[in-house]
């Protein structure tokens, strides 16, 4: 009697892995290469390769002196914790203003003090970052208040409807209905 | 027989070569191998070396995304909040969004006309006790330029 016939035969499951697991390992070594162009593209917007943000706003003119805005991701706030919502927002000030301009904030609604300007603008004059808290009571004609101050003492303001700096945010908030 | 782990043991930054050689003789019959085995070693020098390169950039790399995580999850966003107290008390509290207190930070109520009515700074508890100022103020929570938050009278409902 041979060893062979004591051997109880594959089941269909077995056989279908046999013959498939090579293939199987292949899919695996595949799948992450679907997520390569989403991460091509956060790298390059990271780098700034495809532009300030995600969505460029324009030229806002402030005073003497004029920034490039884009939202950074062209989506809703974040909620970030404690801190709540948060949106990101990408400034670039002008080649003549570099030298000039010492800080740049960025606030919904006019600030009250150069102390309450919002939140600074950080990093690079040609690529500088700023998170800005989203209140979820923030309503629709709300207006988005760029204030900069110079090396001189001198301060000058501007403002932006809300809906034009970020269209994604007021969607967000006509979607939330003034409740946090 | 030499193995690569053995090898990691002398750094990375050393030539296989040199490891080879600083590996103690601790029996004197077996030197002979020894010295066959140095040929190999020698002979695959440049393959091992490329090797453990590769190994110090993984690591490094390695390093680099854990404390680019880290950073996004340690975002430092200033936080505060106001409570009214029975009476005619306000508490506030002052912080960090990555969970750390505020001792000592700012913390003053202005009115509406910039007048500065409590200067205050926050306790060693990140709590500031003070008297519910007359007519329409706000408080300002003073981390720093860009590191403020404020909240309206109006926020503050009475009890």
């Amino acid at each position: 009697m041979s060893r062979a016939a004591a051997t109880p035969a594959p089941s269909h499951l077995g056989r279908l892995w046999y013959k498939w697991r090579f293939h199987l390992s292949a899919l695996l070594v595949i799948i992450p290469l679907a997520f390569m162009p989403k991460y091509f593209k956060d790298v390059a917007l990271f780098r700034g390769e495809s532009g300030l943000g995600e969505r460029e706003v324009g030229e806002v003119q402030v005073g003497p002196w004029s920034l490039r805005l884009a939202e950074f991701r062209q989506e809703p706030p974040r909620l970030e914790g404690p801190a709540g919502y948060m949106k990101s927002f990408n400034a670039a000030l002008c080649q003549a203003c570099i030298g000039q301009v010492k800080a740049t904030y960025l606030r919904i609604g006019k600030p009250r003090s150069l102390r309450a300007a919002g939140a600074l603008f950080f990093g690079s004059p040609y690529r500088m970052g700023a998170s800005l808290p989203i209140p979820a009571r923030t309503k629709a004609d709300a207006e988005l208040w760029i204030t900069m101050e110079g090396w001189d003492g001198s301060m000058h303001q501007a403002s932006i409807p809300l809906a034009q700096a970020s269209p994604a945010t007021l969607a967000w908030l006509d979607k939330q209905g003034g409740k946090p | 027989m030499i193995t690569a782990a053995r090898l990691c043991l002398f750094g990375a930054s050393k030539n296989v070569g040199e490891a080879v050689s600083a590996i103690p003789t601790a029996a004197p019959q077996k030197q002979a191998k020894k010295r066959s085995l140095r040929a190999v070693n020698e002979h695959f020098e440049p393959a091992f070396n490329v090797a453990m390169t590769t190994q110090v950039v993984f690591r490094g790399a390695l390093l680099t995304l854990c404390a680019g995580f880290a950073s996004l999850a340690q975002a430092h966003n200033p936080i505060c909040q106001c409570e009214p107290l029975d009476g005619e008390e306000i508490v506030c509290t002052g912080g960090f969004s990555d969970g750390s207190g505020a001792p000592g930070v700012t913390l003053d109520v202005i009115s509406y006309d910039e007048e500065i009515l409590v200067p205050g700074k926050l306790g060693e508890d990140s709590k500031l006790r003070f008297k519910r100022p007359d007519g329409e103020f706000y408080v300002l929570f003073d981390a720093g330029p860009g590191h403020v938050v404020e909240i309206d009278h109006t926020e503050i409902e009475a009890p």
